[in-house]
This record gives C-alpha cells, sequence and structure tokens, in this order.
C-alpha cells in the first residue's frame, strides 16, 4: 500500500490504478500513464527495488511486544494510577477505589503475578505514587497517604495530605500526585461538565502544589481536562490535555508557575491570594483565530510545546512518560512517550528549545493496546507498564480496561527519531542508516503547515491548511540525518512532515512515515545555500529542484477545504421541495454516555421520506453516518484515514458505502438531515465516523418492505 | 436491663394532614371509629411507650389516633375494618414491644407478617415484612410464604412503617379464579421488599378459606401486643377517563413565552388520538396546544400531573390549574363532578437543542391509579441503570463516594459497612454520621456504571437521616445558633485510620481542637456506639459538641432518649453526664454537651439504638 501512496504523488498527471493482491500480502500497483514524462527516475527504479529487495512490511509488534498481565476474575482493574516500588511490585489505583499491589508483574518464574488488595473505598483515585514507604493517591477531594503499618500487606493509615472542595460534579477528576525533587506533590483539578467545562468549585482548572504537611498553593491555570503530567529529560513539567472547549486538538504543554495555558474557565479563581497567575477571564478573546496568534498578544498565556493532531494522533491525551530507559527500551532514551484513552495508542514526542521555548514532534509509537490507555509507567527491568480503562467513553481496545506490559524486542525499527527545526526547514534524525537516493529525492518528503481555531466551542476543525514546498533535500555525512529545506515555514503553526518515501540503508520502509511539528519558534543560524551545493555536489542525484515542481505535485494530492455548509445530496439539511406532505418519517435520536447513540435500532420502509434529527447531547464531537449493510467499521477506518482533511470534511469518506450524513456536531447542538431510505431493504448501519468511534458508536437501520 | 423512668412525659402526636384533599380515595384515621368496628380488647390512645427491652408497654396516655392490644392473655380479638376492598394501596405505621406477633391481613386473607425481628440475620417468610406461610392441613405443614429481601426491622419500642400495593384476585363469570392476588409492592421502613409477589391462596389463620374479589383489612389481635397509627389507604378499580374530540393545533417557530404564539393562527390543525408532541416537527423550537374533553366516570377529587421538557401549562373547564412553567414534575388536585370536563394544554419547547422533549400527562382520581393520558412516544422514562450491590462479609467495609442527604448532595462522605449491618455514613467536612441503616450496603451504580454521572452511592436499607451540621462547634454563649458547616481554613481533615478489626477512626483538628472519632457496632449489630475523643489544646470553654439535631427529643431517663417520637434511641454512656443541655433550635431540639476545657485528653460516648 505504502508503495501505491507514494506513487501517487510523484505522479504528477492523472493516474489510474489497478489493484491486486499478492501472496505475500504487499499490494502492487500498475500504473499506465498516457503522454507522460517522467520528471523523476524513481519511479521504476523504487518499483523495482521493491520487488527485488522483497523486504517484508515492517509492523510495531516486531519492535516492541504486547503483553497482558493476566487479572484474575472478579478484579476490575480500570486503572486510575500506576506506581512502581523499589522492590520491582506494581501498584495500582482503580476507578471503583482499589489499590492493588502486584507481585511478579514482569511473569518470571511460574509467569503467575500475585494481586493483593493493598487498599480499597477510594472515590475514583486518578493517580498512584510511591514515596518513602507509602502510596500516595488523588481522590476527587483530596490526596491520601496510604501506609501499611504493621506489615500485613493492607493500608491501615488513610490520611488526608490535603482537602479541597468540590461542586458535586462527575467530571471534577483529580489527578496525582507527581512529586516533585524537594518531595512536594504536582496535581491537576479536572474542570466540571454542564454543557461546556465549568470551574464549579475553588481551583478547578489548575495544577497544585502540595507540600508534605497540606499546604497547597496554586501554580498554573487554563487546564480543562488534565488527565496526564509527567517531566521531561530536563526535569521540566509537561501535561497532556484533551481536546474540548477551547481546545482544538489534544497537546502537551510546558507548564511553569504563573502559566495561562488555554481555557479561561478557572480564571475566575486567579484572583484568590496566591494565585501566580494574573490573567483574568475577560483578558481571553474569543475570536477564533489559533491560539498561537491570540497567545502573543497576551503575557502569560502560554501555547503548547507540541500538538497532537486530532483523530491523527488520538483523540483523548492521557499520560506522559519520560524515556529514561538508557537504551533499555530502545533508541528513544529522553523522549515523551503520551497515551491516548481513546484510540488505544501511545505516541512519541521529541522536545527541542528553541529560544528557551520547548517544540518539537509528535510520532505515532505503537497501537493495539487492549483498552483505553490512560497511565504508563516504568517497571524496574526497562519494559512499560500500559494501565487502561474504558468505562464511559470507549476507546478502540475493546476490553473494559487491561493491564498490559510492552517490551522492547532489541531490533530497532527504521523511524524518524527525532525533527528538529532550522531556519529554513527541518533536520530528520532517523535511527537507521537512510538509502541516499531516497533520501535525497524531494519526492520522498510531503510537508504543510495547518493550525487550529482558539474559541470556546468544542474543538475545531483544522484550518490554514498549507502545502509547502520542499525545496532541498541533504543527506548528513554519517547517513543518519537529512536536511530539509522547506518553502514558508510559519511559527506558531502544526507542520505536518512526511518523509514516507525513504528507505532505511536495508530497504525498509520507515515504521511511520509522519511527524507532526509544533513550530514555536523558528530558529536562528545558518540556512542551506544552494548554488554552493549545486555546484560542488558530484551526486546527479542530489535532491535539490528549483521552481515549482513539488507544489505542482503536491497540489493534486489534497484539496481545498470543504465548507462545512455544503450542500451535498448526501446531507440534506433542509425539507426538498417536492415533499409536500412532509416526512413519513421523522426519527430523533441522542446519545448515551459511552459512545452510543441513544436508539440501537431504527426501523423505516424502504423507499420512504425519512427526516432523522441527531441531538449531540454528549459531551463530544459526533456525526451520524449511514452507510450501506456490513460497512460501519469500514467507513469508519477510511475516515481515520482521511488525516488532516477529515476534520474538515465532517470525517466522511468519499465512499459508495457512505449514503447520508449529518456533519460533525459540537455537544449540545442538533442536525436534522432528509433523505428518501434505500429501495433494497436490508439492515443498513449508522455510524459515527468521529476517529475512533465507529467501533463502538453503532445502530441498525432496518430497511423493511413498503 | 435497665430501668425506665418517666421523668418527662409529653408526646405531641402528630398525624398526617387529614381531611378535604383526597376525600374519597385516600382514609387517614384519627378516629378509629371510622375504620370500622373496634374490639373491646383494643384500646384508642393518643400515646404509648415501650423501650427495647420489655415484654409490654410501658404506658399509655389518653387521646385518640393509636390502637393498643395487648398482650396475651388480654388480647383476643382481630381488628377488622368495616369496607371492603379490592386492589388498595395501603400504609400503616406499627410498633410492636419484644418478642412481639402480629400481622397484616389484606382482604382478610393474605397476611404481611408483624414480629420482633429487629437484629435478625436472615429474616424468613416468618419475620416482620415476610409474607407468612400458606397451612397444608394435611400435611400439617407449611408452604409458600416469601422472606422479605432483607431485614429492615428496627427496635422495639420505635414506630415502623408499611406500605402495601395490593392487587386482589380477578375471577371470570363463572367465578372461577382467573388471576391470583398480589403484592404488588411491599415496603417497610421505605425499603420495597417485596415486588410482583403472587399468593395462591389464604395465609395461615386467615379470616376465610375461600378466595373473593372483596374483603376487609385485618389486623391480628391475638399473638401479642401491638400498636397501630396513621393509617391510610387507597382503593382503585374505576375506569381511567378517556379522552373525547381531541384535537391539537401546531405553532412553528422558536417561542419564549406562550404570548408569542397564543391568538396567532395556528401553522397546522388536526385530530388525534393520544396526546404527543411528536408529529413531525421537530424536536427543537416548537408550540402546540392540544384541547379536547376528559369523560369523568365518577364525581370526587383529581389529581393532574405534568412531567415535562420544555414549557407546559394546564387548563381545565376555561381555568389555569397548572401555570406555564418548565418545571417537572408537578401536579393540581381539584374536584370535578361525573360528566364531560373540557381540558387544554399547551406545550412549547424554545430551544433547547440537544434533549429530546418529553410531554408526560397524567390523571390520578377516585378509585383510579396515576395513568397517562398521553401517547408512549410522547414521554419515554430513563433506562433503568443496571444496579450494583455492595455487601459488607466478615470484614468492615469503607467505601467513599457522594452522599445525597435531604435535597443536598454531600461531596467529602464515607460509607462504613458493618458485617453485623449497622451500617453509617461519615461526613469529613462536618466531623459527623449523616445516616445510620440497616438492611443491604450501598448500592454504587451510580459511581460505577458508565461515567457515573452523580457519583451517588445511595444506602441500601432503612435509613435514618441524622441532620447535617458538625459535631464540634464554637459557640459565643450557651443561646448561639449552632453552625451548620465548619470553617475549612481551621478545620483539617486528617483522614481515617484502622484498628486490628479494620474499623476507622475518624481524625481531624478544628481550631485547635483535635478529635479521633470512634463508630462501633455492639449487641450483634443492634446499635452503634460513638466515641468522641478530644483534646481541647486551646482550653477554651466555648467549644461544644452536638450529640444530637431532631424534630424532637424525649428524655427517658438515665441517659435515655427517644428521637423524633419513636424514630430511633439514642443512650448516653454511663447514665449520661450532668452537664447535657437541650434547647430549642430551627429544627426542633439538640442535645450539646460542652467540651471540657482541661488540655488533656476527654471524650464523649453515645449508643444509637434503632
Amino acid at each position: 500500500m505504502k508503495t501505491i501512496v507514494k506513487n501517487l504523488f510523484i505522479m504528477p498527471y492523472k493516474v489510474f490504478l489497478f489493484l491486486s493482491e499478492s501472496k505475500v500480502n504487499v499490494l502492487f500497483g500498475w500504473v499506465i500513464i498516457a503522454g507522460l514524462i517522467l520528471r523523476s527516475g524513481t519511479l521504476i527504479g523504487q518499483s523495482n527495488s521493491h520487488s527485488e529487495h522483497k523486504v517484508p512490511n515492517a509492523k510495531e509488534q516486531d519492535y516492541y511486544t504486547i503483553v497482558d498481565i493476566p487479572i484474575p476474575d472478579g478484579i476490575e482493574l480500570e486503572v486510575g494510577g500506576l506506581a512502581v516500588t523499589p522492590d520491582g511490585s506494581l501498584g495500582v489505583s482503580t476507578r471503583r477505589g482499589e489499590v492493588w499491589i502486584i507481585d511478579n508483574p514482569y511473569m518470571e518464574g511460574t509467569r503467575i503475578p500475585r494481586f493483593n488488595r493493598f487498599a480499597y473505598g477510594l472515590h475514583e483515585p486518578l493517580g498512584l505514587a510511591y514515596h518513602k514507604g507509602s502510596f500516595y493517591s488523588s481522590q476527587r477531594s483530596e490526596i491520601t497517604k496510604l501506609t501499611d503499618t504493621n506489615a500485613d500487606g493492607k493500608s491501615d493509615a488513610y490520611e488526608t495530605v490535603v482537602s479541597w472542595p468540590l461542586s458535586g460534579n462527575y467530571h471534577e477528576y483529580s489527578y496525582g500526585p507527581l512529586f516533585t525533587p524537594e518531595g512536594d506533590m504536582l496535581i491537576t483539578l479536572n474542570l466540571g461538565w454542564i454543557g461546556y467545562g465549568a470551574s464549579l468549585a475553588k481551583w478547578r482548572g489548575w495544577m497544585m502544589k502540595v507540600s508534605p504537611d497540606g499546604k497547597m498553593v496554586p501554580i498554573a491555570s487554563g487546564m480543562r481536562s488534565p488527565a496526564g503530567f509527567g517531566y521531561n529529560a530536563q526535569g521540566d513539567v509537561f501535561y497532556g490535555e484533551n481536546q474540548g472547549d477551547w481546545v482544538g486538538s489534544g497537546r502537551i504543554t510546558h507548564i511553569e508557575s504563573g502559566d495561562f495555558v488555554g481555557n479561561p474557565e478557572g480564571l475566575k479563581w486567579s484572583h484568590l491570594e496566591g494565585s501566580p497567575v494574573k490573567l483574568k477571564p475577560e483578558d481571553i478573546p474569543d475570536t477564533g483565530q489559533p491560539m498561537s496568534k491570540v497567545a502573543a498578544d497576551i503575557p502569560g498565556f502560554k501555547t503548547p510545546a507540541v500538538w497532537l493532531p486530532h483523530g491523527l494522533m488520538g483523540i483523548s491525551t492521557s499520560d506522559i512518560l519520560l524515556d529514561k530507559s538508557d537504551g533499555k527500551f530502545g533508541p528513544f532514551t529522553g523522549q515523551l512517550f503520551v497515551g491516548d484513552q481513546g484510540h488505544s495508542k501511545i505516541f512519541r514526542v521529541y522536545l527541542e528549545k528553541v529560544n528557551g521555548v520547548y517544540q518539537g514532534a509528535a510520532f505515532p509509537f505503537r497501537e493495539g493496546f487492549s483498552s483505553g490507555v490512560l497511565r504508563m509507567v516504568w517497571g524496574n527491568d526497562g519494559s512499560m507498564f500500559v494501565g487502561m480503562t474504558s468505562r464511559g467513553w470507549g476507546s478502540t481496545g475493546k476490553a473494559p480496561f487491561g493491564l498490559q506490559r510492552l517490551i522492547w524486542t532489541g531490533k530497532v525499527p527504521f523511524e524518524i527519531k527525532a525533527i528538529n527545526a532550522r531556519p529554513d526547514g527541518f533536520e530528520l534524525e532517523f535511527t537507521l542508516l537512510v538509502e541516499t537516493l531516497a533520501a535525497e529525492d524531494l519526492a520522498s518528503y510531503k510537508t504543510s503547515s495547518f493550525n487550529y481555531k482558539y474559541h470556546h466551542n468544542y474543538g475545531s476543525p483544522v484550518i490554514e491548511l498549507e502545502e509547502l514546498a520542499v525545496k532541498g533535500a541533504i543527506v548528513s555525512e554519517n547517513g543518519l540525518k537529512v536536511r530539509l529545506v522547506v518553502d514558508g515555514l510559519k511559527e506558531g503553526y502544526i507542520h505536518e512532515i512526511n518523509a514516507a518515501g525513504i528507505k532505511s540503508k536495508e530497504g525498509m520502509d520507515l515504521l511511520h512515515g509522519t511527524g507532526y511539528y509544533t513550530l514555536n519558534q523558528i530558529p536562528e543560524g545558518e540556512k542551506v545555500n544552494f548554488s554552493s551545493l549545486v555546484k560542488t555536489s558530484s551526486n546527479p542525484h542530489i535532491g535539490i529542484h528549483h521552481g515549482s515542481v513539488s507544489s505542482a505535485n503536491l497540489a493534486t494530492s489534497r484539496s481545498s477545504p470543504v465548507s462545512a455548509n455544503r450542500i451535498s445530496p448526501k446531507r440534506m439539511t433542509e425539507m426538498p421541495a417536492t415533499w409536500k406532505n412532509g416526512p413519513d418519517q421523522s426519527i430523533t435520536i441522542g446519545t448515551k454516555p459511552g459512545l452510543k447513540y441513544d436508539l440501537e435500532l431504527l426501523e423505516v420502509k424502504a423507499g420512504s421520506k425519512v427526516k432523522i434529527t441527531f441531538n449531540n447531547n454528549d459531551d463530544m464531537l459526533h456525526n451520524l453516518v449511514i452507510v450501506k449493510p456490513n460497512t460501519a467499521v469500514q467507513v469508519g477506518e477510511e475516515a481515520l484515514k482521511m488525516g488532516l482533511e477529515g476534520s474538515q470534511k465532517n470525517y466522511i469518506p468519499n465512499s459508495a458505502n457512505v449514503l447520508f450524513h449529518t456533519n460533525v456536531l459540537s455537544p449540545e447542538t442538533s442536525e436534522s438531515i432528509y433523505f428518501e431510505s434505500p429501495a433494497v431493504p436490508g439492515d443498513y448501519s449508522y455510524v459515527c465516523t468521529f476517529p475512533g468511534h465507529a467501533y463502538v458508536m453503532q445502530g441498525v437501520l432496518r430497511v423493511v418492505k413498503k | 436491663m435497665f430501668n425506665l423512668k418517666f421523668r418527662k412525659f409529653f408526646f405531641p402526636l402528630v398525624l398526617l394532614v387529614s381531611g378535604g384533599a383526597f376525600a374519597q380515595e385516600v382514609k387517614i384515621f384519627d378516629d378509629w371509629r371510622d375504620f370500622g368496628k373496634i374490639p373491646k380488647t383494643w384500646k384508642q390512645v393518643g400515646g404509648v411507650i415501650t423501650d427495647w427491652d420489655h415484654n409490654d408497654f410501658l404506658s399509655t396516655s389518653p387521646g385518640t389516633g393509636i390502637l393498643v392490644s395487648p398482650p396475651k392473655p388480654k388480647n383476643g380479638s382481630h381488628l377488622v375494618s368495616g369496607f371492603e376492598h379490592g386492589d388498595i394501596e395501603l400504609e400503616l405505621e406499627y410498633m410492636i414491644p419484644k418478642g412481639s406477633n402480629s400481622g397484616v391481613y389484606l382482604q382478610g386473607r393474605y397476611e404481611v407478617q408483624i414480629f420482633d425481628s429487629w437484629g435478625k440475620a436472615n429474616p424468613t417468610s416468618g419475620d416482620a415484612g415476610g409474607i407468612y406461610q400458606r397451612w397444608d392441613s394435611e400435611k400439617r405443614k407449611g408452604f409458600e410464604g416469601k422472606a422479605p429481601r432483607m431485614n429492615v426491622s428496627k427496635a422495639p419500642g420505635l414506630w415502623q412503617h408499611l406500605k402495601i400495593v395490593f392487587e386482589a384476585p380477578r375471577f371470570n363469570q363463572e367465578g372461577v379464579k382467573v388471576r391470583n392476588a398480589k403484592f404488588v409492592q411491599v415496603f417497610q421502613n421505605g425499603v420495597l421488599i417485596h415486588e410482583n409477589i403472587e399468593v395462591t391462596g389464604p395465609t395461615t389463620s386467615a379470616m376465610f378459606e375461600d378466595e373473593r374479589e372483596m374483603g376487609p383489612i385485618m389486623i391480628q389481635g391475638d399473638h401479642g401486643p401491638v400498636a397501630i397509627r396513621n393509617v391510610s389507604y387507597k382503593l382503585f378499580g374505576n375506569p381511567t377517563p378517556q379522552i373525547k374530540d381531541l384535537r391539537f393545533a401546531y405553532y412553528k417557530g422558536k417561542f419564549q413565552t406562550v404570548e408569542e404564539f397564543n391568538g396567532n393562527d395556528p401553522d397546522e390543525t388536526g385530530q388525534l388520538n393520544k396526546i404527543t408532541w411528536d408529529l413531525g416537527h421537530g424536536v427543537i423550537d416548537f408550540a402546540y396546544t392540544y384541547s379536547g374533553n376528559l369523560e369523568i366516570p365518577v364525581s370526587g377529587d383529581y389529581t393532574f400531573s405534568l412531567a415535562t421538557f420544555g414549557n407546559s401549562s394546564l387548563y381545565v373547564n376555561g381555568k389555569n390549574v397548572l401555570e406555564d412553567q418548565n418545571e417537572s414534575p408537578r401536579s393540581q388536585t381539584m374536584r370535578l363532578e361525573k360528566g364531560s370536563v373540557s381540558f387544554k394544554l399547551v406545550f412549547y419547547k424554545p430551544n433547547y437543542p440537544g434533549r429530546r422533549p418529553q410531554l408526560g400527562f397524567f390523571i390520578e382520581g377516585p378509585g383510579i391509579k396515576k395513568s397517562p393520558l398521553h401517547d408512549p412516544n410522547s414521554y419515554v422514562e430513563h433506562v433503568i441503570q443496571k444496579p450494583f450491590y455492595v455487601e459488607v462479609l466478615d470484614e468492615t467495609l469503607i467505601l467513599r463516594g457522594f452522599l445525597k442527604h435531604g435535597d443536598q448532595v454531600r461531596t467529602h462522605t464515607v460509607s462504613v459497612g458493618e458485617p453485623t449491618g449497622a451500617n453509617f455514613v461519615y461526613d469529613l467536612q462536618l466531623g459527623a454520621p449523616l445516616g445510620i441503616w440497616r438492611g443491604g450496603f450501598l448500592d454504587t451504580s451510580p459511581m460505577w456504571r458508565q461515567r457515573g454521572e452523580s457519583q451517588l452511592m445511595i444506602p441500601n436499607g432503612a435509613l435514618v437521616e441524622l441532620a447535617a451540621g458538625p459535631t464540634i462547634a464554637e459557640l459565643d454563649t450557651r443561646n448561639s445558633v449552632w453552625p451548620d458547616s465548619l470553617n475549612s481554613d481551621l478545620l483539617h481533615i486528617q483522614g481515617y485510620f484502622l484498628n486490628r478489626d479494620r474499623r476507622p477512626t475518624f481524625k481531624y483538628i478544628f481550631d485547635q481542637i483535635e478529635v479521633e472519632d470512634f463508630f462501633e457496632a455492639e449487641m450483634d449489630g443492634k446499635i452503634l456506639t460513638r466515641t468522641i475523643s478530644y483534646r481541647n489544646a486551646k482550653k477554651s470553654s466555648n467549644f461544644w459538641a452536638r450529640i444530637l439535631a431532631a424534630e424532637s427529643i424525649e428524655d427517658f431517663g438515665d441517659g435515655v432518649y427517644l428521637i423524633n417520637q419513636g424514630e430511633y434511641y439514642v443512650k448516653l454512656a454511663d447514665g449520661g453526664p450532668s452537664n447535657v443541655l437541650i434547647r430549642n433550635s430551627q429544627l426542633g431540639q439538640e442535645l450539646l454537651m460542652p467540651l471540657s476545657k482541661e488540655g488533656e485528653k476527654n471524650r464523649i460516648k453515645y449508643s444509637l439504638i434503632y
């Protein structure tokens, strides 16, 4: 598949593709081109090399193995927090309030881990830490220190370190604590949800610091759903944010005392004594401009270090874990791993500091976890424990909860290890030596920039998506780096860097071809001198192109943004004038928590005039797409593959399987569509194609004979 | 054993409001002669008292409202109603001394048992609330019968509540039974202990051996002493009124008030069979009026109820009986004469996208159960949440969650379940218990299903709610009002610590008062004893502990108090200290004790008996 996609954007002309499947499950394409002049000589060469080398497509599991930790029946291990003790045991706090200590989680010897319930009865403890002989956990209303005082393996002391007020809203989750080197504790406090995120009790929407004797001071505000936070290699604190109101997409943000990081609800407490945040709610404009532009004029407004584009890099950012394995976990020491609950994935983030500001790139890392990834922690052998729950929100991993371990196999995947900003582009560093020909071919790359709206609405479409021309690609002498010269870098924008065209020296494709670099600052420094390069180059294939070649190539690959209100026969939001007597049938459908429609079965007569009103009464984005029988997951996966375009096209793939659809609806909004039901009776489906939802959010549209 | 002295004896008897509102349907007896003939062995009194440790009533006081049947051999006759009933909803309160036994027979045939089952771990059909067994005279052996779902019996001497919804057996024209009699629901002390239990024939010791459409209520008088009060009932059997000539008018648009569409030409009108908003005009913005005539089968008091999402108002005979509001549910009762009654219902929904409209319109009347007048699609009841029962096994259970207390949600609450069933809930922000209950422990489904949007833990038993408010407070004078919260700047919650039996001691510091609060079930869970240990480091004499706040506190002497006219007892340790202060409060009365101003460790100890 990768070959074909690549060929597609190499070809500047319209091509016809016929696809077939080979025995080794690799797709080949035969390309018929009329009157084609190849500007690049690589097409044939690559096709040949592809068939000659027969390097099988690498898979994530070849490098990182997921191992299930068996959970005894009767234990609902809905993981809220994880902490490893000095003896290597794993502490797990659960959403039902228990704390388990698991001995032998590495499954050696008998290979059976032993579960011991250390504590219970806590109120949804969504964080766990081990410190000087005690566990510490954030319940909804307090940090609790749990201590076994008589060495019987059970906590006898449920000591309140600090207690804070709650309004009683379910969405007031409390996370942490994260111990500082000084022995203080950091916690984050989720906003409530009343149709929008709201700070209904003191300090909701803040990160707080708590001393061991219970003194609590505010650190930063502007948080909406700060489910995870952790340190980077330099010891600075980053927190992960979930898409929602004022949050166009998931992201991680560097936190320092006094920062405001995006959602203005928490600012209603900034006037209180001790607040290092000076901004007031009225200081934050609601314009829909990119966050970086809004923040530029507002001192104290901190923009994200790295955005995780919604749908492409997960949908619900969770934990942040620094790779301090020193190579025990693979080649990414010093980088961050970022979990995602809805997509059951872990991403990888490379950070650099430019002009004193953190920025960097996010990459896919590992998918396929069994439930929603909420927590990650290192075992004492350099493997990663991954704790999961999906209750209430659903996840692509179907299990309601789970505990797994991620182990490096010792093989180095071919990955973009790092992306560093340069004055005129980016420098990509790879984990393995690259094959020079492909790496120097500009057609191996594709770059674009885009942003999100900063506004009170829930989420954001991708805005200002712009293809950027790659003007040069220079391979470093050691063969591990490529300097990309890119036209039109934009500060404050996310840059998609797709290098899927390159190969390793051994002929492997990149395991993940794309990274998303958040360019907060364009660094100073020396730019690439094209003329000197061309002159001195002895390599006829050196990747420097002039003129509009690249942009012409790229122009074919993406259409311009689609207007959200475009009239389509698949989405008639006005009743057709020909329906003199109105619809034959009007159906109202809403949602239930946990990625569900509130109706599982709709019945309509074949060929009848139907009006469906979809009320999105959930607290996240959804659409309703009517598809042909047995194609719901297929259409959902096609929507996932739409990439950045997805959010602009309401995640409606261009597919004959899609019959009718609504747009993506924000929480508490509604849309009606009109259509004539299919003439052929059968069980059609309706499905939400918002990334990750299609696996669970489905119903049956039964078309019966008229 | 301990002896009661009656230092003070007053027993203000509060009866439910009786009279006009539900005249024909609900009877509440303050004069028992309305119930029927009172046998000589039953005495009508104004008050009756006993404690948890005596086999007889200790005293009565003159008056009306309570019927008392004495112990053997003075007793004998059953109390039988002068009226007969078919389908019925019956409520009453009973009180028995230690070890006693009685029963309520529906139609004189089908018994719900009354028994002293206080503290019994595994109740049978012979325990209080049980549907007593039938008798096989050939085998000389009981059969059928149904134990209550849980034992929620209170201590002897406390008033206990029964509510019984019963359906009589049905017979065809030949007189052959086609449907068994059924206990639709039975509640004891507010807890549902039976639901949809059929009985195939009369219970042991019934008045009749046959089954009929009608029969009297009978209360056993020949087993043991029993007192009855607050009997009320509703009889059912009349048909639901039908709507004739139902018409609707639809107004298109977004309306904030009735005036915006009232008087306009409707965009659509037509006839309807049943009331519904779901007429194809969407769910967001619209207004409907519905008009028609209700065929009232019998004269009497009728209650109209609206349960709507969207604004609604109701007119009957041209009179506005329910005002234009978006509040749900609400109802109004009015007298209607037999015949045709015109009504108009107005429903509009000014733009609440994302929520389905709801229009539920109900009628209840003489002999008529609350019945819908709307189409089922117009008002959809919520899907039930799968319950999640947490039960206590052999070790104390301690669980945190939110608690609904009165109409308030408390967020810093800890439920403690005792293996013996003496469960309680403690509020960390108040340093005080908020309730005690017996039966099951908790239903945690509101926390543990889906997102857990209410985060409530629901006590799964007969709850005695205790007044909210801190246990420790500083008062300027003896007359200062007790505060309803503690200043959070002065309160340092320290958490709880488990002893060897894994029972918790709650600890906190308020101002400079260091408090340790310990609860322990005693007498097999029949009583819950609280020990408040404190050290008054401030050495101020203005600190007090509030032991009790209730509507009424009645002093039985020796440190024993009866609360709320028989809801529960409190017994202070060691016969009660001398420095107890009982004073009037907004709620009724409260019992305070001063904290010692010495800086040493001190304690206050008392038991809740229920």
